[in-house]
């Protein structure tokens, strides 16, 4: 916890050094003085370095992925009648599983995926 | 306003701004002396973020391995214990030292392997039946493979935060989201296997079901079933391993068989080919799904297996082709995706078209469909 407490009093005392010499470089444009160029770029690099500070300080996460949902095809060999549901427990390829709607012949399982991932 | 605002800061500005000055040298300074100490901390941080996470999943998965042993177990008794010493089981290859008779030493310990895991599973859950227990033996080796894991990334992790040395944090550090993408991947596979549902591994056993549909098939070696069937006047013997459970059974041993069987045939004749699909990994940038040919013996795992098949196909001068399936490392444990389970009619045509330009009518032909079989019966 310690690094973490000074590096985040390193980055508030940068950005507050920073924010006061991007004034200084507004007052000396004002005047008119070349002085504005150098307080210009100093409190840019500043801005930028407690950026990538706070940046790199967030903890990189590892989301939790969802098991995906899957899909069961089952057809009919006779009339190729193809229906489609969620994949229940118990279900496998080539597995028969009741009869045809149309026909009355046994239906087979022919397919099990996974449903492609919503990007 | 504005124009006193500016006097007033002028005035006392000099001043505050060589203090300021100096300061924000300072911290210069600071960064340059000290910036890699920051940057093995935040290197560290960033691990122990994934230590925590791969202990929730293999957390997780203990429980879910437990969960679905205990659906078959004995009601009095609690396999806690024995599963939590059982994620740790190990093998030991044999020394490769004196490389030669390395591959029946390896077959050996891995029999031996297989076989302590089907006595384990029997054990702790009795009233399952095969199916179930192949689908058991898969959660193990699951819940084994993240356990290791996690192990192994805490090991870093400990020993860098006790040595402080970049370069032992910069280990695992550049693999962390691989090795995270790896865990991910197992966990879905773990569940996969609890409730038998296919997986990447599975295409080529796909393909070899979707020639053996409506026709019978015999047990040909462990766990290995195998169907004759009869395509444009060749004869075809189509071998995968017996599903629906969590099985790949020796189709090493099962291609001998058939060479020496159909060499040993009164009518005379010899195995012309022998086709094998699998899936393998995929380069970066292509479509999983995609199918390619090749030559030599398409199978993973120790390398048991392809020695034999590689064998007895120089033995008898047999050309050995390949359909692969092409699938990223994480999609090959997960649930088969549909990209993949369409990839497996591509290389199905692919075979067929093999067969036919290659063999002539009336010549024997393996397809042996190589694979983890869960959710994929015959």
């Amino acid at each position: 916890m310690l690094p973490l407490l000074i590096l985040l009093i390193i980055a508030t005392g940068m950005l507050t050094l920073s924010t006061y010499y991007l004034y200084r470089a507004f007052l000396s444009y004002r005047k008119g003085e070349t002085d504005a160029i150098y307080y210009t770029v100093i409190g840019a690099i500043g801005i930028a370095i407690t950026f990538y500070m706070t940046f790199i300080l967030r903890k990189r996460q590892f989301m939790k992925k969802e098991p995906p949902a899957l899909t069961t095809i089952t057809e009919c060999a006779k009339c190729g009648f193809k229906s489609l549901r969620r994949f229940t427990k118990g279900d496998y390829v080539y597995k028969t599983v009741g009869n045809c709607e149309r026909c009355n012949e046994p239906m087979l399982i022919t397919a099990v995926y996974a449903e492609p991932e919503k990007k | 306003m504005l124009n006193t605002i500016s006097a007033q800061a002028s005035q006392g500005g000099d001043t505050l701004g060589s203090i300021l000055q100096i300061v924000y040298l300072f911290s210069f300074l600071i960064f340059m002396f000290y910036g890699q100490k920051f940057q093995t901390w935040m290197m560290l941080r960033e691990i122990e973020g994934a230590v925590i996470r791969l202990r929730i999943i293999r957390d997780e998965a203990k429980k879910l391995t437990i969960g679905a042993i205990q659906e078959f177990g004995n009601k009095g008794t609690d396999p806690t214990p024995r599963i939590e010493h059982f994620l740790e089981y190990f093998m030991i290859m044999p020394a490769s030292l004196d490389p030669a008779g390395i591959v029946p030493k390896i077959d050996h310990v891995v029999n031996v392997r297989d076989k302590r895991f089907k006595s384990e599973v029997a054990l702790l859950a009795p009233v399952a039946n095969e199916v179930q227990k192949n689908n058991l033996e898969g959660v193990l080796e699951v819940a084994i493979g993240l356990n290791l894991i996690y192990r192994v990334v805490n090991h870093f992790y400990l020993m860098g935060k006790k040595t402080m040395s970049l370069y032992v944090i910069m280990q695992i550090q550049m693999q962390l989201p691989l090795v995270m993408q790896l865990a991910q991947a197992y966990n879905a596979a773990l569940k996969a296997f609890a409730e038998g549902q296919p997986i990447g591994d599975g295409a080529g056993a796909l393909v070899a079901a979707k020639l053996m549909v409506g026709h019978a098939n015999r047990e040909l070696a462990k766990d290995i079933v195998a169907s004759d069937i009869d395509f444009e006047g060749r004869k075809l013997i189509v071998l995968k391993s017996k599903g629906p459970g969590a099985t790949v059974g020796k189709p090493g041993e099962a291609v001998e068989k058939i060479v020496e069987v159909v060499r040993n045939n009164p009518e005379g004749g010899q195995v012309a080919m022998v086709v094998m699909i699998d899936a393998a990994s995929k380069f970066e940038g292509e479509k999983s799904g995609e199918t390619s040919e090749g030559v030599g013996a398409a199978i993973g795992g120790t390398g048991v297996e392809q020695f034999e098949i590689e064998a007895v196909a120089t033995k008898y001068g047999i050309p050995v082709h390949a359909v692969i399936v092409k699938e990223s490392i994480e999609e090959s444990v997960a649930p088969m995706t549909k990209d993949i389970s369409d990839g497996t009619n591509v290389a199905l045509a692919r075979v067929k078209r093999i067969i036919l330009e290659d063999t002539k009518e009336g010549e024997a032909v393996i397809v042996a469909g190589i694979g983890n079989t869960v959710g994929i019966g015959q």
